[in-house]
């Protein structure tokens, strides 16, 4: 069976692609809008942009692949799709960040999982933020929406083994599990998500709004790195970025210029506020990049007595929020429990240890199961999240540093997933956490997990959610952009991508983003047309 | 195991100062290793060439000609992630070796007084150990770049998946 590839038929029917590390000579561009980055916030507001007449350019750091590229091999993928092969760390190196860095961003390469913003999210974005316009009501069309345009539906396959022991686990404990909705249509339930969807079946910005935006006459510029917005005074005139070498791993001295009557900036929550940093956009009360929000995350992996091959089928489909509900919103931090997808390279970086301790987990790859949970940052008084600052050669580097309030929810998250996966039968249990003998039974890993030292890179604590940086607000001494998107200060220039949210939020945020992108897109299509 | 003196003066230099200043040390010219290279120099060849065993240890094959050609083939998979890293990360990575190659930091992490490429296997397993355990944050961070780099390139290397029964990606078409 031949599987149709939508990319390599545009390009063949003459989409305006445009490979900036192939260039030999600078690009002088002109558009419209030109958007910076082609994730959920870009890849919504290209289509959108695009529809309404508008002569847009979208602008990828990674490289244009389609399905016939995916060729589901992690040691091609990390390094081709994803942002510093998959290891972009944190200023101290103890938190690992998965970013997609290719066309269609994060949605490439992400899980499928999709979750409308909580109902308690943006109440307090209400209550703490003044913003009415986003309440759950206002915000459901546009749910509705982007539902729609991405085929967003319950997931009615029979959840693989590695989700089944979590329904399984966390409802002998009397917890409530819930299916976790999916972007996909015709799904093959293989497995491989995280390295490109070999079918086109996930619908990633990739296979929907850029190929539709294409259609329309949008520009597509791949491997160029935004660099600097050119300011005249209250206005943005045009963006300065430079193409990428053939590897994608560095910035050249090739220049790509475009001018544009408005400028959209969608390159994700360490992407856009460093281009605002590097741009000198005005920031009277220094808030680009501060307040950056990670879901930071830890590892929990079991041993079953049956074989769980965790590497197939949809990596995600079950989830329980319990632990985000045993504390108030803006109390300890409260955690998603999630199963992560199980390919030998990933699961290999992320166990702790080494040598035939770190042999004898993976001699029984087959029988593992791994459970995450993802702590909800931004909310109580002590989580002021991290702070994207420029290098001396001004690319981003984001402070993270994790607090006692991180390590409390760190040390009961480490519980609550030993005591799911015991429930569910595991006979071993070992959490990501420095070094040492698994844990046999619940009393002596409670017991250990009580006593954990918990340290940076000690413990490991992993992040896919980068949110925040340039959030918006009503009021301009604590928001980069007004609810509509605009910058405070710059009044042809939109923030459109996770980088707005004022806190994290609570929930895998690709829905999130494609939600508000598209209610910002729309509004400025109607501004300009 | 508790941290030994000489180990926790060894953390207490550890620092960016020292990271600058084993770059300096080293010079810019570190010899051209044996095999050619993208991204290891000879420091970083010798080092990863000590700890790859020892970090592998119960996944590597008994036989010794196999053993040596996985290992062979698992340097070859750390030089090219290196080479796929950004240019920071590479640079924080060569200083970063470029202070685990002085003799002064091998010496108090691993009591490895002869260059690396002589170090015993019990020698490494103490730096690994020291290096976990230390109080600078910098010697664990670099435990963990070992750590990455060594099971990344072994375990995205489709010879290794047999052992574990991995059966590798299904077939699409």
């Amino acid at each position: 069976m031949t599987i149709a590839d939508p990319i390599e038929a545009g390009l063949r029917g003459g989409w305006n692609v445009i490979d900036a590390s192939r260039a030999e000579r600078d690009l002088a561009l002109d558009a419209d809008v030109v958007i910076a980055g082609s994730g959920a916030g870009g890849g919504t507001a290209a289509e959108i942009l695009a529809r309404a007449g508008l002569r847009v350019v979208l602008l990828e750091e990674g490289p244009l692949r389609s399905s016939r590229d995916f060729r589901m091999q992690e040691r091609e993928a990390y390094p081709d799709l994803y942002q510093e092969s998959a290891s972009r760390k944190t200023a101290d190196k103890a938190i690992n960040i998965l970013q997609g860095r290719c066309v269609g961003g994060g949605t490439t390469v992400n899980w499928t999982s999709s979750f409308r913003t909580p109902p308690a999210t943006l109440s307090f974005w209400e209550r703490e933020y003044g913003l009415r316009e986003f309440s759950t009501e206002a915000m459901t069309p546009w749910f509705e929406r982007m539902e729609a345009r991405l085929s967003i539906a319950p997931w009615t396959v029979a959840p693989n083994a590695n989700n089944a022991v979590l329904a399984r686990g966390a409802s002998n404990l009397g917890m409530v599990t819930t299916a976790i909705r999916r972007n996909v249509k015709g799904c093959w339930n293989l497995g491989y998500c995280g390295m490109g969807c070999p079918t086109n079946a996930k619908q990633s910005m990739l296979v929907t709004t850029i190929p539709s935006a294409l259609d329309r006459g949008a520009m597509l510029v791949t491997r160029v790195r935004a660099h600097r917005l050119v300011l005249a005074g209250d206005q943005v005139a045009s963006l300065e970025c430079f193409a990428m070498d053939a590897a994608g791993t560095a910035a050249t001295s090739r220049k790509v210029t475009v001018r544009a009557r408005t400028f959209v900036a969608a390159a994700g929550a360490i992407g856009t506020p460093a281009l605002l940093l590097r741009s000198g956009a005005p920031d009277p009360h220094a808030l680009a990049g501060k307040r950056t929000f990670l879901h930071p995350s830890v590892v929990s992996a079991a041993l079953m007595p049956d074989v769980i091959d965790g590497f197939a089928g949809a990596p995600q489909s079950i989830y329980s929020d319990h632990f985000l509900e045993t504390h108030p919103i803006d109390g300890p931090a409260g955690f998603k429990v999630e199963a992560p997808p199980l390919h030998p390279l990933l699961t290999a970086t992320t166990l702790p240890d080494d040598g035939v301790v770190h042999a004898h987990w993976m001699r029984d790859f087959r029988r593992m199961q791994v459970l995450i949970a993802l702590l909800r940052d931004g909310f109580h008084a002590q989580s002021a999240g991290g702070t994207v600052r420029l290098r001396d050669d001004g690319t981003p580097l984001l402070d993270y540093p994790l607090t006692p309030f991180v390590w409390d929810g760190v040390r009961r998250a480490f519980l609550a997933m030993a005591e799911i996966q015991f429930a569910a039968g595991a006979k071993q249990v070992s959490p990501a956490h420095g070094f040492g003998a698994p844990f046999t039974s619940l009393a002596t890993a409670k017991a250990a997990i009580d006593a954990f030292d918990l340290r940076p890179l000690y413990t490991r604590v992993v992040s896919a959610h980068v949110m925040g940086g340039a959030p918006f607000g009503v009021d301009p001494a604590r928001s980069v952009a007004g609810v509509d998107g605009r910058h405070h200060h710059l009044r042809n220039l939109y923030v459109c991508d996770g980088s707005l949210f004022p806190t994290s939020i609570g929930a895998n945020p690709q829905l999130s983003i494609y939600a508000f992108a598209a209610r910002i897109a729309a509004g400025l299509a109607e501004s300009l047309v | 195991m508790s941290l030994s003196r000489r180990t926790f003066v060894a953390a207490g230099f550890v620092g960016a100062a020292a990271l600058a200043a084993a770059a300096w040390l080293r010079g810019p010219h570190a010899p051209a290793s044996r095999t050619p290279r993208r991204a290891l120099d000879a420091d970083g060849e010798a080092i990863f060439a000590a700890v790859a065993p020892v970090l592998l240890a119960g996944a590597l094959p008994e036989d010794k000609a196999a053993r040596d050609a996985a290992l062979a083939q698992t340097l070859d998979g750390i030089d090219t992630a290196i080479a796929g890293l950004s240019p920071t990360a590479q640079a924080e990575l060569s200083q970063l070796i470029a202070l685990l190659a002085l003799p002064p930091v091998r010496f108090a992490f691993a009591r490895v007084s002869d260059a690396w490429p002589g170090a015993a296997p019990a020698e490494v397993r103490r730096f690994l150990d020291n290096c976990r355990k230390s109080r600078a944050t910098l010697m664990r961070a670099a435990y963990d770049a070992l750590h990455d780099l060594t099971f990344a390139a072994w375990y995205g290397n489709a010879n290794s998946w047999a052992a574990i029964g991995y059966p590798g990606p299904p077939q699409v078409t």
